[in-house]
């Protein structure tokens, strides 16, 4: 009863806690460095003319990125007139004008027509910021030197070599299968790895291929050969910012001050400082922002114990609610499953296909139906959390012995009585295993969440899995370890409470 | 008191009962007895619809077993098996009061009811604060029994409530038991497959085999008058451990053994 009131407060102070942010203009940042930057730049911006605002950073991809702004989960965020021509538009809203611009127009001409097939939608894009970060595919110099390569048609003679995209290019509409028919490319040896492994993985020889961002740092830094794009199959992917066309009044004019202010090599050099230096983004937001004379007081960054309880609030949030809600839905649909077999069959069989379905997966499916954030990742933790207590609460029972359940039914005991006094207490070691076991596997797997914007332990992991940070991933690791032990032992006691002590005897 | 009217009951197409009747007097002992397998445990557990009768009906006086009569026939008969059944979670003090409590009965009204309870069954008081793992064998059957008794049920329904017992602690409880049966005035029905046991406790012996009655009637009556050769069979694989407990009584009035040595 306790830890069910604790829930309800819990649930309570974080509603609060969100009321009070509701006039809040939310930013939204994919998870690279240039689009956390941008999303960076954009949030000082509009704090610097008093407005409020809060940074969303690292949420996820394009598609997770482009659904958070259409439902309103976030009202501004980085994106890139390529991505939206051959991404966006065709994938997400299977649009004409859309394959019209994909066939390549004048830039002017499409601009214009981009804005219009997304006004339909109640978003606005601002004028170009002024770079222009196209793909590229790269190689080490000593590889392009061995096999003479300069352009991506010349990769069409070296069926070997091995090719590492990211894993948002492997399926993008204007990514890897396009590029493949565009250049009739046929490599024996191609697969899925995040953005910034890639670079480590080139470096040392596991891969010999990969796609680059070309305004990316690492790109002087690991010396590699951008391979020419003979056939033109890239288009421009010119950086503006994407916004709900019911933002916050002044808002837009601000993000337009931004037209031409930021050079290709101005964002190579901020990329630069993100992943090269670990200059924190906001740093670099700033500093760019007092350049083009915008005054602002900027608050100190938060210091990593501000960012570890933050973290840890998030976390046990996302951990608590979804495990005290499965333990409160589990254990009766154990009990059912216990007393009606044929039910049982049933439930048993669903909780246990939908532990089989990736989290990852899971996690992306609840997307278009409850947004980004917190929410879909209760949901998905939830689900996951389900199994174990599901089948430990009927194992526990349907492991008491046959006799002391005809004991209970001769005794005349009601079905209240034989399930609260009999039944549960023999059941209540194996139903506490069952929390423990959904507890520790919820913890580990809610560092998940941070893909998809809710927060938590996850998200230093994959900043510092993006900046090369291995302080950075103990941070988000270690925690997630400590906490999972904190509630084994803290269930380990509560075991002393819960099991009674007459079946704890030793025979 | 128990009326059995063609009851029967078979388990996966495993005949257990065939249709039979009989009716168990008020105040008396009746022993169902015969080799495993026979029906004789499926009868006592149909008479308290633990399992349901293929065919046929049961009644307590005038009440017929039905899905609206069983919880209140099984709180007015009292149960009783080989491992006692007792719950392990529960102090012996709780396993008894279970059902008293669950039916709303004060708290002083159960410890002065299970005070006189313990003195009739003659467990020590001080170990019903125990957990039924730290008591013995016989202390578990005791235990037991007070909870069968615990609301003064008509009817005591006991399936082989020794069998599990040492010989000493055995005979030294079924004297006990004999004496409770008779100063109460229960209507028991009880299962053994111990011949010994039957002749001791038995008004009635009702001899089962292949889930059919043999034959029924006082043990003197089976025993000189055999219904069929598989009485004199049954008997006479058994008598030389029942003469001995008959002529050396451990209780109250064991029943004289005039015949033996016949085999």
């Amino acid at each position: 009863m306790n830890r069910i009131s604790a829930a309800t407060l819990t649930l309570l102070l974080f509603s609060a806690v969100g009321n009070v942010h509701a006039q809040e203009i939310l930013i939204g940042s994919k998870s690279d460095t240039e689009n956390v930057i941008l999303g960076e730049i954009a949030t000082q911006l509009f704090k610097s003319n008093g407005l409020q605002a809060l940074h969303r950073s690292e949420i996820g991809g394009t598609r997770i990125l482009w659904k958070a702004l259409l439902s309103g989960d976030i009202d501004v965020y980085p994106e890139y007139t390529g991505t939206i021509i051959r991404e966006i538009l065709i994938t997400e809203l299977g649009d004409e004008s859309g394959s019209g611009a994909a066939r390549g127009e004048l830039v002017d001409g499409s601009l214009a027509e981009i804005e219009a097939a997304l006004a339909r939608h109640g978003i606005g894009m601002t004028r170009p910021l002024g770079f222009n970060n196209t793909y590229v595919l790269g190689t080490r110099r000593d590889t392009a030197e061995e096999f003479d390569l300069r352009t991506i048609t010349d990769l069409r003679e070296h069926k070997e070599l091995r090719y590492g995209f990211s894993n948002e290019f492997m399926a993008r509409g204007d990514g890897w299968p396009a590029l493949r028919d565009a250049y009739n490319l046929n490599p024996d040896n191609v697969r899925g790895i995040n953005h910034d492994l890639a670079y480590r993985a080139i470096e040392n020889g596991s891969i010999d291929v990969i796609d680059l961002y070309s305004t990316d740092a690492e790109i002087e830094y690991y010396d590699l050969i951008k391979l020419r794009d003979d056939r033109n199959h890239f288009p421009d992917y010119q950086a503006i910012f994407l916004y709900r066309i019911n933002i916050e009044p002044g808002a837009r004019e601000l993000l337009e001050t931004l037209e031409s202010s930021i050079s290709e090599p101005e964002m190579i050099r901020m990329n630069a400082l993100a992943k090269l230096e670990s200059v924190p983004e906001s740093a670099i937001a700033s500093q760019f922002l007092r350049k083009l004379g915008v005054v602002f007081e900027t608050t100190p960054p938060e210091t990593w114990i501000d960012r570890l309880f933050r973290n840890t609030l998030d976390h046990l949030f996302l951990v608590l609610v979804s495990l005290i809600t499965a333990i409160l839905i589990a254990i009766p649909l154990g009990i059912v499953a216990f007393r009606r077999p044929t039910a049982g069959r049933i439930i048993l069989g669903v909780v246990g296909v939908i532990y089989t379905i990736p989290s990852l997966a899971l996690l992306v499916f609840m997307i278009p139906l409850l947004g980004i954030g917190a929410g879909p990742a209760i949901v998905a933790l939830f689900l996951y959390s389900l199994l174990p207590i599901v089948f430990n609460t009927h194992s526990g029972l349907i492991t008491i012995p046959d006799e002391l359940i005809e004991s209970a039914h001769a005794l005349g005991l009601d079905d209240h009585t034989r399930l609260w006094k009999i039944e549960f207490p023999m059941a209540s070691r194996s139903i506490l295993t069952g929390i423990r076991t959904a507890a520790v596997m919820n913890i580990g797997t809610a560092t998940l969440g941070a893909l998809i914007g809710a927060g938590g332990y996850g998200q230093p992991i994959l900043t510092g899995i993006r900046l090369n940070n291995t302080v950075l991933i103990l941070e988000g690791a270690v925690p997630a370890a400590l906490l999972a032990l904190a509630i084994q032992l803290a269930l380990s006691v509560a075991e002393r409470w819960i099991v009674p002590r007459g079946l704890r005897l030793n025979k | 008191m128990i009326h059995v009217e063609n009851i029967s009951k078979s388990f996966d197409g495993q005949v257990a009962l065939q249709p039979i009747s009989l009716t168990f007097r008020r105040a008396e002992t009746s022993i169902l007895i015969g080799p495993s397998g026979c029906g004789k445990s499926t009868l006592l557990k149909l008479l308290l619809g633990l399992i349901p009768a293929d065919t046929g009906r049961i009644r307590f006086d005038d009440v017929e077993l039905s899905d609206s009569s069983v919880q209140q026939i099984r709180q007015r008969t009292g149960y009783v098996i080989q491992e006692g059944g007792l719950f392990p979670h529960l102090t012996a003090k709780e396993n008894i009061a279970l059902l008293a409590r669950s039916i709303g009965w004060t708290e002083a009204v159960i410890s002065a009811r299970i005070a006189e309870i313990a003195k009739i069954t003659q467990m020590p008081v001080e170990k019903l604060a125990s957990y039924p793992a730290q008591l013995s064998g016989g202390q578990r059957q005791r235990v037991s029994l007070m909870r069968a008794l615990m609301l003064d049920p008509d009817v005591l329904l006991l399936d082989e409530p020794l069998g599990a017992l040492d010989p000493l602690i055995r005979s030294e409880l079924q004297a006990d038991l004999k004496d409770i049966f008779e100063s109460l005035g229960k209507t028991v029905v009880m299962v053994t497959h111990d011949l010994a046991e039957a002749a001791f406790f038995a008004d009635e012996i009702v001899l089962l085999r292949e889930g059919q009655i043999v034959q029924k009637g006082s043990f003197e009556e089976l025993q000189q008058k055999p219904a069929d050769p598989f009485v004199t069979k049954f008997f006479g694989a058994q008598i030389d451990r029942v003469a001995p407990l008959l002529s050396a009584p451990h209780g109250s009035s064991p029943r004289s053994f005039n015949g033996g040595g016949n085999s």
